[in-house]
């Protein structure tokens, strides 16, 4: 087609670079699959809670105390991902650092605040069917939230480095994306497993 | 090393510019030898690997399915002991549907793909490399429970409670369920390069209503897969879960629910079984134009037919639960929506029949598959409609009636197909043409021992035999029908038996290809073949759906496709991006190169499913470990792939 080729006069971006490159791309491909997991590991949980004469929950609802905290934890992070990836498009690598640092350690606040919600249930992976229903759940968010927590430090060790500028730096738009995936997906654990119990 | 700017104006000039290969060669070509084998992420390469590594899975699979025909030849036979036979007819359907039937898909597309849309390689080269290596190490996982005596043994669809720890007390079953995720592994990421591939890295021009069918096909599929493989693997490793640890998911004493087994897996089953028969339509739609002379009838109404079949695929998961005493309304409801996929099937079928009609066969063996191939479909489609039916389902379920069934489909919809791209795409694949006699010889043995074995399985199904059992009583009627599938299976094989003989005979004596020996559309066929490293000199500019026959076809596009001239992009690897609608230039991506990282990383994930199944906790944590440093550096930034600041290069 000539006309395609007669525009190329102009210059074209080079590299990775932003929304246009294929590791963003591929990023939002994988966090949908994702994604699609917790939705199945949501279809069981009520495939499970809608069967007759059934105790569901085991017990009073998990309680909120841990993950009240944990859902503003996730909210704050978001915005701080957030702020990473702007400060990263103006070239503000500074505040960069210290918005990738202030995300890595609301993420280890919600690490903890996880592992003590789960010692403080009364009931386990295997004392019933509800048991392992939330731990899994849980236990499959807790999972990510380690990756994306991991993911954090490394970009911060990349910024340091200096290795990004305000054209170069997919992986921390990918942070941002994959930390937007946490607390989706968090918010959607926090109303399956916390509030629905307590509607009935 | 390069260093890469941020912007530059992209060279045009003449593909036959001197020196043009040359230089393009020196930057793409596959180092000799085993660092090769270990770190090449050229597709061509990677495609050939998964064609092979399939076939592989193909005859094994097939060698399974024989000895149990010789077992079921007559009543009352004592060749194999129900412990064998339950292990056999199990590795025979994990083989055939989850190692060989998408696999070989991925191995047309990964070979094909960036062919048919004008790049230079797969959008994410060593995520590719990554799929093969994983495909190839859980295929050996599953096939190390031979070794050890222990294959999985509950069947395909392996339902609890016979598939739980209580009934099934061996390493038998943790084998399938830690293989299957790890294979599920390797299909999300092929999944994932396909889907970014066709949105990101084309030619200029290559807009969404101009993509060969079987790119339509395949990236369906695929999108498929990326929602539909969480399901399987998380239904699997619930069930290791229960096995290993004791939690409650599947068994009814703590509240377990064993029906939930049934419904997680179907609602991967079945959307499983249109992923592996949609990219294999999509290659006859595309292989039949070249063989008819003329462009597809309906091309947009094929497209539309092919997403829809996905989409409803997704919402009939039930009709494999008929007879599970679900309530009467669930059942009308998911045999309403079986019966649905009727329509987008039928268009396919009356689109490709219509093509044959208008057009001018030529009768070579590529299209003796393309005709067998739309025959198996309808007898596979027709049976199909007949078990969607609930009360015609309550007889025939588990009987040989659904063994026929789901052979037509399978074999018809995805074997015959797959032959077809083969005898179409061989002289792409190698530079040589498949034999016509040998071909004819290797049709006719496998079209008619295919359907001597399988038609006659409807009618033993339909005297009442079930499936899965190893052996049955002389004297009910069973012992002529099943010796004749006996024979088909044979007749069968022979046939497999005869493409080899014809693809070693081929690749030593056969005639040379040259770059376009079918006088074909699509622009797979406009670079010598095989292709060279670098697939295009230049980056073609497509302005119609048949690139190579504008010349012929009136009113087949407003300008002209491009291919002689075009955008060089020869400092170092590099393909063009594109907007993912109209494929106007966009970007030039940095390719990355020879990797040993995807490598790497199987070696850890295998050491990981190794630990997990034997219950060696160190091993599995030092091999998350050291998978999570090996991500990082395969993800580190790279100055030459443009992905780090020009201040810190």
């Amino acid at each position: 087609m000539t006309e395609i080729l007669a525009h190329q006069d102009r210059p074209l971006p080079v590299g990775s670079i932003g929304y246009m490159s294929t590791g963003w791309a591929a990023a939002i491909f994988l966090l949908i699959s994702e994604a699609s997991l917790f939705a199945y590991l949501f279809f069981i949980y009520f495939y499970f809670s809608v069967q007759p004469d059934y105790q569901w929950p085991a017990g009073s609802p998990p309680t909120f105390a841990f993950a009240a905290p944990q859902t503003a934890l996730v909210l704050i992070g978001a915005a701080t991902s957030w702020w990473a990836n702007r400060s990263a498009a103006r070239g503000e690598m500074t505040n960069v650092m210290i918005a990738l640092a202030i995300t890595a350690v609301l993420g280890t606040a919600f690490i903890v605040l996880q592992f003590v919600d789960w010692f403080t249930e009364p009931f386990s992976l295997v004392s019933s069917a509800y048991g392992s229903n939330y731990f899994v759940v849980s236990g499959f968010h807790l999972a990510h939230f380690v990756v994306g927590w991991i993911m954090f430090l490394v970009l911060l060790l990349w910024t340091w480095l200096g290795y990004f500028d305000s054209v170069r730096h997919v992986p921390i738009s990918v942070g941002m994306l994959y930390w937007y995936f946490l607390a989706v997906t968090w918010i959607a654990v926090f109303f399956v497993l916390y509030c629905t119990p307590r509607f009935a | 090393m390069v260093y890469p700017a941020y912007a530059r104006v992209p060279e045009i000039a003449e593909r036959s510019r001197p020196g043009l290969a040359e230089a393009l060669e020196q930057m793409w070509k596959t180092p000799p030898g085993p660092r090769g084998w270990l770190s090449s992420v050229d597709h061509k390469e990677i495609g050939l690997r998964y064609l092979v590594t399939s076939f592989v899975f193909l005859i094994a699979g097939g060698i399974q399915a024989l000895i149990m025909r010789l077992q079921l030849a007559h009543g009352g036979n004592q060749l194999l002991t129900p412990e064998q036979y339950k292990e056999l007819f199990t590795m025979h359907g994990i083989t055939m549907i989850l190692w060989y039937a998408f696999p070989v898909l991925s191995g047309f597309s990964n070979f094909l793909w960036p062919l048919l849309l004008g790049a230079r390689d797969m959008a994410l080269p060593r995520l590719n490399a990554f799929s093969y290596w994983i495909f190839l190490a859980s295929g050996i996982f599953i096939y190390t429970s031979f070794a050890v005596g222990a294959a999985p043994n509950a069947g395909w669809f392996n339902y609890v409670p016979y598939a739980s720890r209580e009934f099934n007390p061996g390493i038998n079953i943790d084998f399938y369920a830690l293989g299957n995720i790890f294979l599920g592994i390797s299909t999300t990421a092929g999944a994932i390069n396909f889907i970014v591939t066709t949105w990101r890295t084309r030619c200029p021009g290559m807009s969404i209503n101009r993509f060969p069918i079987v790119i339509w096909g395949t990236l369906t599929a695929n999108a498929a897969n990326v929602l539909a493989i969480p399901v399987v693997s998380l239904a699997f490793f619930l069930l290791w879960l229960d096995r290993n640890f004791g939690t409650h998911f599947y068994n009814p004493d703590k509240g377990g629910q064993p029906l939930l087994w049934q419904h997680l897996f179907w609602m991967w089953g079945h959307p499983w079984v249109y992923v592996i028969v949609l990219p294999a339509q999509g290659i006859v739609s595309d292989a039949i134009q070249t063989f008819c002379r003329r462009p597809l009838v309906g091309y947009t109404a094929v497209v539309l037919a092919t997403v829809a079949t996905m989409i409803i695929g997704f919402g009939v998961w039930v009709h494999h639960m008929f007879a599970t005493g679900l309530p009467a309304i669930g059942l009308s409801i998911f045999s309403a929506a079986s019966l649905i996929i009727t329509i987008p099937s039928a268009i396919q079928v009356f689109s490709w029949i219509a093509t044959i009609w208008t057009g001018r066969p030529v009768f070579k063996t590529a299209f003796f598959y393309i005709a067998a191939f739309i025959v198996m479909f309808v007898i596979g489609g027709v049976s199909g409609v007949m078990t969607a039916v609930v009360s015609v389902d309550w007889q025939l379920t588990d009987t040989y009636f659904v063994v026929a069934h789901l052979h037509y489909v399978l074999i018809g919809i995805n074997l015959f197909g797959v032959l077809a791209g083969l005898y179409y795409w061989f002289p792409k694949f190698t530079g040589k043409l498949l034999d016509e006699t040998l071909g004819k010889v290797n049709f006719w043995l496998t079209f008619i021992g295919f359907n001597v074995a399988f038609f006659t399985m409807h009618i033993t199904g339909l005297m009442g035999m079930p499936r899965r059992v190893y052996t049955y009583l002389p004297g009910l009627g069973w012992d002529a029908p099943n010796l004749v599938t006996t024979i088909g299976s044979f007749i069968l094989a022979a046939g497999i038996l005869m493409l080899v003989v014809n693809v070693v005979y081929s690749l030593l004596h056969g005639a040379e290809a040259g770059p376009n020996p079918w006088d074909a559309p699509t622009l797979e066929w406009s670079t010598s073949s095989p292709p060279p490293s670098y697939n295009f000199e230049v980056i073609p500019s497509v302005a119609s759906r048949h690139p190579l026959w504008e010349d012929r076809l009136a009113n087949e596009a407003h300008g002209r496709s491009v291919i002689e001239r075009g955008v060089v992009l020869d400092d170092h690897h590099e393909t063009l991006g594109v907007t993912s609608i109209d494929a106007e230039p966009e970007i030039i991506f940095k390719m990355p190169g020879e990797s040993y990282m995807p490598f790497a990383l199987m070696l850890c994930l295998s050491a990981l499913f190794a630990g997990l199944l034997v219950h060696i906790w160190g091993l599995a944590a030092a091999a998350a470990v050291l998978g999570t440093v090996v991500v990082i550096a395969w993800l580190w930034p790279r100055a030459e792939a443009g992905e780090k600041a020009i201040a810190a290069s």
